[in-house]
């Protein structure tokens, strides 16, 4: 009982999050379909396709660039091949936060302990 | 965690271990849908929501205790701590809900279609790579918390697994 009580609060906080996060995207305006990144970039529902587009068509699907339908199927960039590489880019990622973290924190506490020892050693 | 709050029995020390290493390696597949392909990667991204309610669950005297002295007196590292866990939050629900504006399989499958936006791509993916960030400090604040873990709980028991032979061995 006490726990369904806390999965229903962290879930209530969850959903008026997200609430607060669709009313505000849909608010600002951006959401709609004809939205132009930078550059102008080209999105379907705009105020016109290029010749030759058909939305939702194969191969017209919108995503970012890069990301290509064969690679869902294991080709190209994907597969296991894949899988390291965007992997071990994002484990580098966190492992470089870590040590940037870390390692000056462990070397001031040496030097606290170090600090510490000192007076000792010479009051000795 | 810190000793300012009641420090947790050995089960549940474990089973936040295990679910910390899942939790873990889901968010390293859900981070590349290039690889996974798009059905893995929504559905496996939904299903770690119940991981992190667990996880927040296993955690919850910590979240109580400092909620209630957040505005008093307080360690450092427990406010930061603090902080990072509700932008951790925060992220997360962005990453979810932009997702599931953006589905292509499990939205479609309970027959729920969504209208086009292109903002929301973007949010998934700045949410996505912010989330990223937000891991790696998380992680980093709890690296004492993982070694010891790690060590009394996966490293310790496999040493003394392979003493113990090798003294059954030298009796022999
Ligand atoms: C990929 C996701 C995550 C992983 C791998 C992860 C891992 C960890 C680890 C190893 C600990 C230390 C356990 C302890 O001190 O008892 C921890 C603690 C904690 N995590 Fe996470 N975590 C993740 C996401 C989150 C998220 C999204 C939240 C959001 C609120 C969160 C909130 C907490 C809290 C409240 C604690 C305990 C308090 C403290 O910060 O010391 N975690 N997590
Ligand atoms: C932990 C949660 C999640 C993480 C870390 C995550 C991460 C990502 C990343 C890094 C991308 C690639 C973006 C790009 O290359 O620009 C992506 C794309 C995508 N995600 Fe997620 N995601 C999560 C949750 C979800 C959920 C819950 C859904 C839907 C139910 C979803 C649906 C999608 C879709 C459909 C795409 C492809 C977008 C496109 O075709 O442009 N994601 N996600």
């Amino acid at each position: 009982m006490k726990t369904l009580g806390r999965i229903l609060i962290i879930l209530m906080v969850f959903a008026a999050l997200s609430a607060l996060m669709v009313v505000g995207v849909n608010a600002s305006g951006v959401s709609a379909s004809s939205f132009r990144g930078e550059g102008g970039e080209f999105r379907p529902g705009g105020e016109g396709f290029p010749p030759g587009f058909q939305p939702g068509a194969d191969g017209n699907r919108v995503r970012p660039e890069g990301f290509e339908e064969h690679s869902e199927r294991g080709e190209g960039r994907g597969g296991i091949s894949g899988l390291m590489f965007g992997a071990v880019r994002n484990i580098f990622v966190i492992a470089l936060l870590v040590t940037l973290i870390v390692w000056p924190r462990s070397v001031a506490r040496k030097k606290r302990k170090m600090d510490a020892v000192k007076p000792a050693i010479t009051e000795g | 965690m810190s000793d300012e709050v009641a420090r947790n029995t050995p089960v549940q020390t474990k089973t936040k271990l295990w679910l910390d290493l899942l939790i873990f390696a889901a968010f390293l597949v859900t981070m590349d849908p290039r690889s996974s392909g798009i059905a893995i990667h929504e559905w496996l991204s939904l299903a770690m929501l119940a991981a992190l309610i667990l996880h927040l669950l296993l955690s919850w005297d910590w979240i109580v205790s400092i909620s209630q002295r957040f505005l008093g007196k307080l360690g450092t590292q427990n406010r930061v701590n603090y902080i990072l866990n509700w932008l951790l939050f925060i992220d997360g629900t962005l990453l979810i809900v932009s997702g599931v504006m953006i589905s292509e399989v499990a939205m479609p499958f309970f027959g729920i279609r969504l209208p086009e936006g292109f903002a929301w791509r973007r949010l998934h993916d700045m949410s996505a790579n912010l989330g990223l960030l937000m891991l790696g400090l998380h992680t980093a604040l709890h690296w004492g918390w993982i070694v010891n873990t790690f060590s009394r709980y996966l490293v310790q028991p496999v040493v003394r697994l392979f003493s113990a032979k090798q003294k059954k061995d030298a009796a022999i």
